[in-house]
C-alpha cells in the first residue's frame, strides 16, 4: 500500500526521532496534485522518511483537532467558514492547499493518519468526523472547481436544463429546501440517483420523481460528503485488516500510537468548564500569555521533550493554576515527553508526580502553583536547567538576547536589566508584561508578584476586560525589596513525598 | 415461487443463499432454511409441514452453514412494507386489536394506492408486489434490483421519506402556511379523490356531532375560521340519515380548502366563500393526512434481515390465504372472497374427482388452477414475467 519507508535510524529508537536532515519528498506523479481538492481514493506511492512521517501526521492532526476546537466555538457551518481565517499560518497552508507540495503533504499526511486512527472504532468514528468537517469546509471554498470535481470522480450527476427546471417550477420550489420563486433560476440544478445521498430522501428535503433527486447547486455538498465518508469508512476498515499483517511494531506503530495519544485525549478531554486550557492551547497561551520564567521552561520542553524536576514542578504548578486539568497536563506531557521515551516509561516515572500536583496521590492534598518569591529564593537553577526566575537568575547578557528575541527593544532591555540588577525583580517583570501587552509604563497598576497573576492580567487585558492604562493614575512604586509573603512557602513538601531525582535526568 | 426470488440469476448465485424460515404450531422457529433448488424447497416443505413460511434475506453464504462463517452477514433483500390495523387503533372508531370489519378496511386500499403511487412516481420503482396478509394487514415487497440492494440506511431513508405520522397520532405536516413538499400534495391528491376515503369520513362517523368534529376542527390554527366552520356545521341538521349531514360537513370543507375541488366548482359557475387565510391554509391536508395517510411499521422496512410472512401463507387464525393484490382494482377487492383454506380443500377434492389423469405430479399443478386460488396465481405470475423481463 505504501511505497518503502526510509530506515535512517539504528536499532535504538531513539535514534528515530533526532534531528537528521529532511529528504524532500520526491516528486513521482505529476497530475495527481493538479486539482485542489482529493477525495483520497488511492494512497500516495511516495518515499517518505520516519522523521516526515511523525511530522507530517503531527500537523494534519493539528490542523484537525484546530478545526474541531472552531467548530465548538462556531457552531454553524457559516460561521465555521467565516473564521477559518483565524487558524495559523501553518495549519492554513494545509488546509487552502494552494501548491503542489501542500497538496502532497495533504495526500500523505491524510493516509498517515487513516493508519493511527483506523485501530478502535471510536478513534475511526472521530477522525472521519473530522476528515469530513475537513473536507465539507474545502470543498465549499471551490469557486469553481466543484464541477471539476464531480466530474472527476464520477458522480453521477445530470445538468438540469432551464427549460425543464422551468416546468417544474411548482413542483421545486416548495419541495427544495432554500429555493424560492424569486430565486430558482440563478440556481443550476441537478438529478442524481436517490442511492447518492440517503440523507436528502430521509429529510425530504429536496424534490424527488421516479427515483431521481432534484439537487441545486446548494446541495451538492451532501452528495459529495456522503460517498467521502463511504470511502473512509470502507478504506478505513481495509486498513485496519492490513495493519495486522504488516510487521511494524518496531518502527511505525510506536509512532501512530502517539498522534492517536494526542488526537483522541483532546476530544475526550475537552471539559465542560470552558476555562479548561487544553494542551492545543498551550503553544498560543505561551506566547501571549506567559511570564518570562514560564515561557523559558515551555521553550526548553518543546526543543528537548523533558524537563526536570523542578522545572517540572514550576510549570505543572503553573499550567494547573491557569486551568489546566489533571487529564490535559497529562495528556501535555506525555505527548512531549514521549518523543524521547516510551509511553510506559513515562507513565512509571513521570505520570505520578503530575497526578500528586492535583492532589491524587500521596498525601491526596492539591498543591499551589509557586509564586514569585517562592521561585525566586528556593532552589536555584543550575547552568543546565530552565526554572527559576530569569530576573533573578539569568546571566544578564544571556537575558538581554532573550529580551530581543522577544520584541523587547534595547532601551527597554535594558531599563529591565537595571531593574534586576538593583533586585527589583518584580518591577521588571512587570515592565516585559506592560511592553508585551503595549502599555504605557506604570500602565498595570500592579506589580506582578505571582505567575499565575501575571497570566490572569495578561488574560484581562486581552480579552478587554481590562483597560490598557488602569495603573496610570497611581504613583509608580518606590523600590522594594521582594516580598515576602505570609503564605511562607512549603519547602518542606514536594522533596519527600516523590523524589525521582534519582530517575534519570538526561 | 422459486421462480421469482430467483430473479434469473444462477441458483449458487442467488436462491441457495435465501434465508426460508420455517413457523410451526407453537410458535417454534426453524431459521436459516436455504434450498438449492425448488425440488429441494417442496420436498422439505411437505416433510416438515410448518405452518406458515417467512422469507429473509440473501445472505453471503448460504444460511444453512450459518455457524461456519464468522462474516455471515445479509447482502440483499427485496424492500418491504407491513401496514396493519392496528396501527390504526387510535382513528379507529368501529373497531379495535385484532378486529376488522368493512369499514376500517378501507384504510387498507388507501393506503395501497398512496404508497403504490409514491413508490411508483416518486422512487420509480416498478416490480412491486402487494399481499393480503390474511386478516387485517397488506404488505408489499419491492423486487426492483436498486431496491434490493439497498443497505440498511437507504431501507431507513425511504421509509422515512415515506412516513407522515409520528409518535402516537401527530402528523408532520405544517398547518400553517409554509409550501408543502411535492410529496405530501402527492399525497393528499390521491387520498382526497378517493372513494374509499369519502365513504370512510362518513362511515367512521367524524363529522357527526360536535363531541366528534371538535377535535378535528382543533387542527385548525386560526380561531376564527373555526368558529366559522362550528356554525356552519350546526347550522346542518336536516333530518336525512346521518350519513347526508357528515358528507354535507365535510363538502363544506371540501369547498373551503381544498384548492382541485374549488377550481371546478368556480368553473362551474357556483360561487364560493374566498380562500382560507394563510394561517390554517394547510388544515384541511393535515386532516385528511392524519386520519388516512398509511402507517407504517418503519421497523419492517428497515432492516435488512426482518422475516417477513411468504405470499401464500395460510394465516393461522382466518384461514385466509395470503393472496396477491392488483392495487389498481384493490377498492374492489373483497375479504369475504378471499381463498380460504376450507374452501380450497373442498374445491380442491371437487376437481381430483372429476378428474381422470393418471400422472400424479401434473395433476397437482392444475389442481389448483381449477380453484379460487387462480386468479391470485395469475397475478402472481404476471408480477414475476414482469421482472424477469426487465
Amino acid at each position: 500500500m505504501f511505497g518503502d519507508f526510509q530506515n535512517k535510524s539504528s536499532r535504538r529508537d531513539n535514534q528515530f526521532l533526532t534531528q537528521k536532515a529532511r529528504q524532500s519528498i520526491s516528486v513521482k506523479n505529476q497530475d495527481i496534485y493538479e486539482h485542489k481538492l482529493s477525495l483520497y481514493t488511492d494512497p500516495p506511492n511516495e518515499t517518505v522518511s520516519l522523521l516526515d512521517f511523525r511530522d507530517l501526521g503531527s500537523l494534519r492532526l493539528d490542523l484537525l483537532r484546530k478545526i474541531e476546537g472552531l467548530r465548538e466555538k462556531y457552531p454553524t457551518f457559516k460561521e465555521l467558514q467565516e473564521n477559518i481565517k483565524t487558524l495559523d499560518s501553518g495549519s492554513a497552508k494545509l488546509f487552502h492547499l494552494l501548491d503542489e507540495e501542500t497538496r502532497k503533504q495533504d495526500h500523505i499526511s491524510h493516509f498517515i493518519l487513516r493508519l493511527a486512527f483506523c485501530q478502535s472504532p471510536e478513534q475511526t468514528k472521530w477522525f472521519i468526523q473530522q476528515e469530513l468537517d475537513l473536507f465539507k469546509l474545502r470543498f465549499e471554498s471551490l469557486k469553481h472547481d466543484k464541477i471539476e470535481f464531480l466530474r472527476r470522480y464520477n458522480f453521477n450527476l445530470t445538468f438540469v436544463s432551464e427549460n425543464e427546471k422551468e416546468s417544474l417550477r411548482s413542483r421545486l420550489v416548495p419541495s427544495n429546501v432554500g429555493i424560492s420563486h424569486g430565486n430558482l433560476q440563478t440556481k443550476a440544478f441537478f438529478k442524481v440517483y436517490f442511492t447518492e445521498a440517503f440523507d436528502l430522501v430521509r429529510h425530504r428535503k429536496v424534490y424527488l420523481n421516479r427515483g431521481y433527486l432534484y439537487i441545486s447547486q446548494d446541495e451538492l455538498i451532501a452528495i459529495v460528503s456522503a460517498r467521502f465518508r463511504l470511502n473512509m469508512a470502507t478504506g478505513m476498515a481495509r486498513e485496519f485488516k492490513h495493519l495486522g499483517f504488516i510487521q511494524e511494531e518496531e518502527r511505525l506503530l510506536p509512532l501512530l500510537k502517539a498522534l492517536t495519544h494526542r488526537g483522541y485525549s483532546n476530544k475526550e478531554y475537552k471539559a465542560q468548564n470552558s476555562q479548561d486550557v487544553t494542551p492545543d492551547m498551550v503553544e498560543g497561551l505561551a506566547n501571549t500569555s506567559f511570564p518570562l520564567c514560564m515561557r523559558q521552561i515551555h521553550s526548553r520542553l518543546r526543543t528537548d521533550h523533558h524537563l526536570r524536576h523542578f522545572a517540572r514542578r514550576q510549570y505543572g504548578l503553573f499550567l494547573k493554576g491557569i486551568g489546566m486539568s489533571l487529564e490535559s497536563s497529562l495528556a501535555f506531557f506525555r505527548d512531549e515527553f514521549t518523543k524521547q521515551m516510551d509511553a510506559d516509561k513515562f507513565n512509571k516515572q513521570y505520570a505520578y508526580n503530575i497526578r500528586h500536583h492535583y492532589g491524587k496521590e500521596g498525601r491526596q492534598v492539591e498543591s499551589q502553583p509557586f509564586d514569585c518569591a517562592k521561585i525566586i529564593l528556593t532552589n536555584p537553577p543550575a547552568a543546565q536547567d530552565c526554572h527559576g526566575c530569569p530576573y533573578r537568575h539569568s546571566d544578564p547578557d544571556v537575558l538581554a538576547q532573550k529580551l530581543e528575541r522577544l520584541g523587547i527593544n534595547k532601551e527597554q532591555a535594558s531599563q529591565m536589566l537595571q531593574l534586576s540588577k538593583n533586585n527589583q525583580y518584580d518591577k521588571a517583570c512587570t515592565r516585559f508584561f506592560e511592553y508585551t501587552h503595549r502599555m504605557p509604563e506604570g500602565g498595570l497598576g500592579h506589580v506582578i508578584t505571582h505567575p499565575n497573576q501575571y497570566f490572569d492580567l495578561s488574560r484581562q487585558v486581552l480579552e478587554g476586560k481590562r483597560a490598557k492604562d488602569a495603573g496610570c493614575s497611581q504613583q509608580v512604586t518606590v523600590i522594594k525589596k521582594p516580598e515576602t509573603t505570609s503564605e511562607q512557602p512549603e519547602i518542606n513538601e514536594e522533596e519527600d513525598d516523590f523524589n525521582d531525582d534519582t530517575v534519570m535526568d538526561i | 415461487m422459486f421462480e421469482w426470488l430467483s430473479y434469473g440469476l444462477k441458483p449458487q448465485d442467488y436462491i441457495f443463499r435465501r434465508e426460508f424460515a420455517f413457523i410451526f404450531e407453537d410458535d417454534a422457529y426453524l431459521r436459516y432454511q436455504s434450498f438449492k433448488n425448488e425440488h429441494e424447497f417442496r420436498t422439505q416443505l411437505s416433510k416438515s409441514q410448518p405452518f406458515k413460511i417467512d422469507i429473509g434475506a440473501v445472505f453471503n453464504h448460504e444460511p444453512r452453514d450459518h455457524k461456519k462463517f464468522t462474516d455471515f452477514r445479509a447482502q440483499e433483500r427485496e424492500l418491504v412494507f407491513d401496514i396493519d390495523l392496528t396501527d390504526y387503533d387510535i382513528i379507529r372508531n368501529c373497531c379495535e386489536g385484532a378486529n376488522m370489519c368493512s369499514k376500517c378496511w378501507r384504510w387498507i386500499p388507501i393506503a395501497v394506492k398512496v404508497l403504490d403511487f409514491l413508490l411508483r412516481e416518486h422512487f420509480g420503482f416498478k416490480h412491486l408486489l402487494w399481499v393480503f396478509s390474511g386478516r387485517r394487514g397488506i404488505h408489499c415487497w419491492v423486487s426492483d434490483e436498486v431496491a434490493r440492494k439497498l443497505n440498511n440506511e437507504g431501507r431507513m431513508a425511504v421509509a422515512e421519506y415515506l412516513s407522515l405520522i409520528s409518535g402516537e397520532n401527530k402528523i408532520g405536516v405544517g398547518r400553517k402556511n409554509e409550501p408543502l413538499h411535492a410529496m405530501i400534495e402527492d399525497a393528499y391528491d390521491t387520498i382526497v379523490s378517493l372513494d374509499d376515503f369519502e365513504k370512510l369520513v362518513i362511515e367512521q362517523g367524524w363529522f357527526e356531532n360536535e363531541s366528534k368534529w371538535e377535535p378535528i376542527l382543533k387542527i385548525c390554527d386560526d380561531l376564527q375560521t373555526r368558529d366559522e366552520i362550528n356554525a356552519q356545521f350546526s347550522a346542518i341538521n336536516d333530518d336525512d340519515a346521518k350519513g347526508s349531514l357528515s358528507l354535507k360537513r365535510w363538502r363544506i370543507l371540501k369547498r373551503r380548502f381544498d384548492e382541485k375541488f374549488r377550481a371546478k366548482l368556480e368553473k362551474s359557475g357556483e360561487k364560493l366563500l374566498p380562500p382560507p387565510v394563510p394561517e390554517c391554509k394547510n388544515f384541511l391536508k393535515a386532516f385528511v393526512l392524519l386520519y388516512a395517510y398509511p402507517r407504517l411499521d418503519v421497523n419492517v422496512s428497515t432492516g435488512i434481515n426482518h422475516l417477513l410472512k411468504s405470499p401464500f401463507c395460510i394465516h393461522p387464525s382466518t384461514g385466509n390465504v395470503a393472496v396477491p393484490v392488483n392495487p389498481k382494482t384493490i377498492e374492489r377487492f373483497k375479504i369475504s372472497d378471499v381463498p380460504r383454506v376450507d374452501k380450497l380443500v373442498t374445491e380442491l377434492k371437487k376437481v381430483v374427482k372429476s378428474s381422470e389423469d393418471t400422472d400424479k405430479e401434473n395433476r397437482k399443478i392444475l389442481y389448483y388452477k381449477h380453484t379460487s386460488l387462480n386468479h391470485y396465481i395469475e397475478l402472481f405470475e404476471a408480477f414475476v414475467k414482469n421482472l424477469r423481463e426487465d
